[in-house]
């Protein structure tokens, strides 16, 4: 296991008035390789839960071990830890300040300490990753870029740094729905061709159906549901009850269903959809035409 | 890294008689007790002092432990207060370090200099805890109206004071956020020379900048867009107004002159 996370509890302004339980032992584990989709509504624990992957909060109670290390025992370094597990915070575009893109996006590798010349290559690799054009704008200021572009030098920072796992907090926020299939595309590319592990931090039930392969579930602080997207999308009352919906292609499907039309599998994106539709109305034309109707 | 221990104008919602009370009465009422505070020379005057803003806490209900926390920020102040006294007072010597001589007199003074700093520090923040910050300013603005016949911009520091006021929460908040970003990216804030530990901070101040100045053109378009163009003609939701529990200040205003003269 990549990142396992037991009984994790955690306040935040514990001891005032202020206080907000938002873990309520929280349990969960990623493997090497995956690409999981964490999703649950505003609130329900999400953005602190990541945070805790990295060693940026110390859970109240429970462990948090990463690569089979309790990251909060007394031999383990977080310097380490944030090396293997890189985190992009929601909005990372808010994080630029170097003068230069590649300047920026060269800020983890020189914290790791490398040499300029493995910091180069890095940079270049990362940028490629996020689909950056590194000749064109490496010595350009990030504050000039588009708001899709800024977002990409952010994650090309995180990216640089080579973690083993990539964790993403809501990383299409606020982009248009252009803007968005590209990240998410990226994304993708990050897990199936970069070989990082992928955590993707949604609300969007869209998102997470048409890129994770399993889902974990979060309500008030806990993990409630877990599993592969079709089995948790066939929970709709469930999933509902949290204020979390399911996405349209399985509502259509579970509309088809109680009106007896049975697609052959709970489609997960609207192309898959459409080809089974049109896969049952051409096998219906040909059964009426032997009906002779 | 938590940055929320900003005790110092902290506001504890609640219902008791001194959060009812009018703003510009406490402020006054804050005025004429630190005047007096600073009048005081005896001890006597002191504890009296001290009864009257024991008596205070009690009936603001915020509890001691907000009180003790907004007085923790002063505590290298009141240490410096107290040594300073100590050593450069002439009278009796206690002992001597180098060329100092510490004395039963200066001891005296600056144990008197450190109460009076509590207290002072008592005062505002049983206006501060018990009032909140909109309404604080509210009230200063109301006082500070007379002064604009002569040209002082009353509205325009109280907007100032809001803004800033309700921006101090959100600016914490982003700070921690983007901390936690370079942190995330390996960046280390907590070791290295003076010098070292200022260049890392580079990586914070700069984005916190830019969003400070991308939420004031924001603010600036929000107001304008609502037809806001100052003071002038602006009417509240809200008005201020005297009532009966104003009253209680008076007593306590006449106290403190009362101890100020005798004591």
């Amino acid at each position: 296991m990549m990142i396992e996370i037991r009984g994790v509890s955690f306040t935040y302004n514990a001891g005032s008035p202020l206080a907000r339980k938002v873990l309520d032992g929280a349990d969960l584990s990623i493997g090497k390789g995956e690409f999981v989709g964490i999703i649950g509504r505003t609130g329900s624990g999400k953005s602190t839960l990541v945070q805790h992957m990295n060693g940026l909060l110390k859970p109240d109670s429970g462990t948090v071990m990463v690569d089979g290390v309790d990251i909060w025992s007394k031999g383990a370094k977080l310097q380490d830890v944030r090396k293997k597990v890189g985190l992009v915070f929601q909005y990372p575009e808010h994080q630029l300040f170097d003068e230069t893109v590649a300047g920026d996006v060269a800020f983890g590798p020189r914290n790791m300490g490398l040499d300029e010349h493995e910091v180069h290559e890095r940079v270049k690799d990362a940028m490629d990753i996020v689909n950056l054009d590194f000749e064109a704008i490496k010595d350009r200021s990030p504050f000039e870029l588009s708001g899709g572009q800024k977002r990409r030098v952010a994650m090309a920072g995180v990216l640089a740094m080579k973690p083993e796992v990539v964790i993403l907090d809501e990383p299409a926020a606020g982009m248009d729905p252009a803007g968005r299939d590209e990240i998410l595309g990226e994304i993708d590319r990050m897990h199936d061709k970069g070989g990082f592990t992928v955590v993707l931090v949604s609300h969007s039930m869209e998102d997470v159906a048409k890129h994770a392969q399993r889902l974990i579930v979060m309500d008030a602080g806990k993990v409630v549901l877990e599993g592969s997207p079709r089995q948790v999308f066939s929970e709709e009352q469930r999933l509902l009850g949290m204020g979390l919906g399911v996405p349209q292609t399985v509502r259509m499907y579970n509309m088809l269903r109680n009106r007896g039309v049975l697609l052959p599998e709970m489609p997960l994106t609207v192309g898959q959809l459409a080809g089974m539709i049109m896969e049952i109305a051409r096998a219906g034309t040909k059964d009426e035409g032997v009906a002779g109707r | 890294m938590k940055m929320s221990s900003l005790a110092i104008g902290q506001y504890i919602p609640g219902t008791s008689a001194l959060h009812r009370m009018d703003p510009r009465t406490k402020i006054l009422t804050m005025t004429a007790v630190v005047t007096c505070l600073f009048l005081i020379k005896s001890a006597w005057g002191y504890a009296a002092m001290a009864a009257l803003l024991v008596a205070g806490i009690m009936v603001s209900r915020v509890g001691l432990r907000f009180i003790i926390r907004s007085m923790r920020s002063l505590l290298v102040i009141m240490a410096f207060t107290f040594v300073l006294h100590m050593f450069m007072t002439e009278g009796t010597g206690i002992f001597r370090v180098g060329p100092l001589i510490a004395t039963y007199e200066g001891a005296r003074q600056g144990a008197l200099m450190v109460i009076r700093l509590i207290l002072l520090v008592v005062v505002t923040s049983l206006v501060t805890l018990t009032t909140s910050p909109l309404t604080l300013t509210d009230g200063l603005e109301k006082l500070l109206k007379p002064l604009s016949a002569i040209g002082f911009p009353s509205h325009e520091l109280a907007m100032m004071m809001t803004i800033a006021l309700r921006f101090i929460p959100t600016l914490v908040e982003e700070t921690d956020k983007i901390m936690k970003a370079q942190m995330a990216r390996g960046a280390d804030f907590s070791s290295g020379n003076l010098v070292k530990r200022a260049k890392a901070m580079l990586p914070v101040l700069i984005p916190l900048f830019v969003s400070a100045f991308r939420r004031a053109d924001d603010l600036a378009l929000a107001m304008e867009a609502r037809c806001y163009r100052g003071g002038k003609g602006r009417t509240r939701l809200r008005k201020l107004s005297f009532g009966s529990v104003d009253l209680l200040s008076l007593p306590v205003i006449a106290f403190s002159i009362l101890v100020a003269v005798l004591a």
